[in-house]
């Protein structure tokens, strides 16, 4: 039972950490904390309904422009509104701002499109699986194998890419980087948009398992929120690791101990980490 | 691939155009009684039209809305014409107890909702005291435990829908180890505890007790657990999203094919299927308003040829509740809502005298029913009627042969 209960939570801690790792990139960039985090991952899965039912776009074009429409939206509209609005008065107004566009964004989308779970078809087809005495999903290894390339893909983009190097700069010290000539604003322009295409991805794995309704992204947004503390809220890599920690946790618990407490064990661990080690398990103490 | 919903968001577009003619309908019952015109008869629907509960209320208010259509072309209820408002519960018990506080104040006949268990239980007590018989959707028996005179179920509560399948589990299904996920609510927690309150006397041994949370996406963990007990059968008493979402990690990790699948009215609701799609096939249990059944085939019909998709229990349910009132003042010959309750309270109602109530029906005293029901199964994502099972007390029936 255990290879595959680790293969289950591993597949839903990498949407957890795919997640996870915008709240990161926008913390380490701007200082702010998106708590419609939830909702960015709604927006794309409605917007791939949209394209794919209604609009009767081919399958693939349909995901891309969804993407592509959440980096717009979520990325470079966000950014010059909401954000540049309220940058400057920190990171309260800008919490309370995306609590209400969360709310908001849940009810535009009852009203205006459906309060309705739908059906949204994923890219591989579900075929049980098994290995190792392991069963399990095409999904639960499509979800880990695209999350691992989209995780890699944008730590190698940070890391070896010239914006990307800009973007850490800007997150290791943004008055320094300024200094050195590199625009902040477009860093964080940067940032938003990489979050909306991170979280359009995570729509792509969780919609067809989890379904798309308005209210999909309560659960994923609240467990990713966990995950970046439990990590380190100011390492890309901290968000991995909490992802995954996360999904496990979950799933264990709910296999070992009490299906009642999967949620809540997640939340002990949450604390622990907040009163032993408050930076996260990968994270580095801020000044 | 799965293949993908388009007319779930023409849905919406319709259930936001039924909020505005609710609202238009609203305004029009305040003017005409502001105006004195009160020869209608008003009848308020208190429903779930926004929230989770949005897609069963919206079939709720087509059941109440088709049934006034049908009474007002066939002359209306004793001459008088019927007419409706809603208003939205937002499927949160306080907004539901404000809701009918409001429907109270422009004095229906009867009010019609809501149907989620904790509205219902939550706002019954203000329908009592303005005196306005209530007729709800839910299935908790909670409900009729509160001794409310005033309120009236429309469908079996779930402590009956599973004493009519106590005889098909043990001897057709021949359970003997079960396991039960439930959904952490009132709802699911009354369905598990009538099961296990009839079946371990029976020798049935729950190798499984498992909560689900409402709106839980994962089942990872509780379909190891499943597995561990290796039950013969499973029972899942989940509202439909979480059956559509359960069901369908059910069949991944392979667990249709080594239990049955059983469960009781959400389990094999029509949005399960539609969300299930070949998952849900395999599934069987009670159901008390099918339309796979003859007496419901002509409205069902109906349904289709209107609203381009299948109906479920609660626009059955709510249909047969509105003809029950109407049953109920041609009985009684007045609109006296005292005279209302006594007459329905401990009374059969019959099809050979009231065809528009669809199946017999015995009220008991507090207001639960009982109406015969269906064990189906589904087959190629329809249902198909495995067994037609009599109510639970036959003897209340004996006038309708």
């Amino acid at each position: 039972m255990l290879p595959e209960l680790l293969i289950k939570g591993l597949s839903l801690g990498a949407i957890y950490a795919m997640i996870a790792m915008g709240f990161c990139l926008l913390w380490q960039t701007s200082r702010l904390v998106n708590f419609a985090e939830g909702e960015f991952v709604t927006i794309p899965a409605f917007l791939m309904v949209m394209f794919y039912s209604v609009l009767a776009v081919p399958y693939p074009l349909a995901i891309l422009f969804a993407i592509l429409v959440a980096a717009l939206l979520l990325g470079v509209v966000m950014k010059k509104t909401l954000v540049d609005a309220l940058i400057t008065r920190g990171n309260t107004p800008f919490v309370v701002t995306t609590i209400a566009l969360g709310f908001f964004v849940k009810d535009f989308l009852t009203v205006f499109a459906t309060p309705e779970a739908m059906n949204f078809p994923s890219m591989v087809r579900q075929t049980p699986l098994h290995f190792a005495g392991a069963a399990f999903s095409s999904l639960d290894l499509w979800n880990i194998v695209i999350a691992a390339v989209v995780i890699l893909g944008v730590g190698f983009f940070i890391r070896k890419s010239k914006p990307g190097k800009a973007l850490q700069a800007v997150a290791q010290n943004r008055e320094a980087a300024v200094i050195m000539g590199i625009d902040a604003q477009k860093m964080i322009l940067l940032a938003f948009s990489i979050n909306a295409v991170l979280a359009a991805f995570s729509a792509s794995l969780a919609a067809p398992i989890y379904m798309v309704k308005y209210d999909m992204g309560n659960e994923l947004g609240l467990k990713a929120f966990y995950a970046a503390i439990i990590g380190g809220f100011n390492q890309v890599r901290g968000a991995l690791l909490g992802g995954l920690l996360v999904g496990l946790i979950e799933i264990l618990t709910a296999a070992y101990i009490s299906t009642k407490y999967k949620s809540g064990f997640v939340l002990l661990v949450l604390i622990a980490v907040i009163l032993f080690k408050p930076e996260g398990l990968l994270g580095t103490k801020e000044q | 691939m799965l293949e993908a919903d388009g007319n779930q968001w023409e849905r919406g577009q319709s259930m936001k155009r039924s909020g505005l003619v609710s609202v238009v309908m609203a305004l029009g019952l305040i003017a005409c009684v502001g105006s004195g015109a009160l020869a209608q008869v008003s009848i308020a629907i208190p429903i779930e039209q926004s929230g989770a509960g949005a897609v069963v209320g919206l079939r709720w208010i087509r059941g109440v809305e088709m049934a006034v259509a049908d009474i007002n072309k066939a002359g209306g209820i004793l001459g008088k014409k019927v007419e409706t408002f809603t208003l939205d519960t937002k499927t949160e018990p306080p907004v539901a107890v404000a809701a009918v506080r409001k429907a109270v104040e422009s004095k229906p006949f009867v009010i019609m909702g809501p149907i989620y268990s904790g509205s219902a239980l939550a706002c019954m007590g203000v329908s009592r005291d303005a005196g306005i018989p209530q007729f709800v959707g839910s299935e908790s028996p909670n409900i009729g435990k509160q001794n409310n005179a005033n309120i009236f179920m429309t469908t079996n509560n779930s402590e009956n829908a599973t004493s009519m399948v106590v005889d098909w589990l043990t001897n057709v299904v021949k359970v003997k180890k079960m396991g039960i996920v439930y959904a952490n609510n009132d709802f699911g927690k009354a369905g598990r505890d009538a099961l296990m309150k009839l079946l371990q006397p029976k020798g049935v041994q729950f190798v499984a007790d498992i909560a689900a949370e409402q709106g839980q996406t994962s089942f990872s963990g509780e379909i190891s657990r499943i597995k561990a007990g290796a039950p013969d059968s499973l029972f899942v008493y989940l509202n439909e999203e979480e059956s559509a979402r359960a069901l369908r990690q059910i069949k991944e990790a392979g667990l249709d094919k080594q239990m049955r699948l059983i469960g009781s009215t959400t389990l094999m609701n029509v949005d399960v299927i539609r969300l299930a799609k070949d998952a849900v096939n395999g599934v069987e249990g009670f159901i008390g308003e099918t339309y796979a059944a003859p007496a419901y085939k002509t409205l069902n019909d109906r349904y289709v040829a209107q609203f381009k998709e299948l109906p479920d229990h609660n626009f059955f349910k709510a249909y047969m509740g509105m003809m029950t009132v109407k049953a109920v003042v041609d009985e009684t010959k007045s609109f006296d809502q005292q005279k209302f309750r006594d007459t329905l309270h401990n009374n059969t109602l019959c099809v050979k005298d009231h065809p528009e109530i669809l199946m017999d029906v015995h009220y008991l005293e507090n207001g639960d029913l009982e109406r015969p029901g269906f064990v189906v199964k589904v087959v190629n994502q329809e249902h198909t009627i495995v067994n037609a099972l009599t109510p639970l007390h036959p003897e209340w029936f004996s006038k309708c042969k």
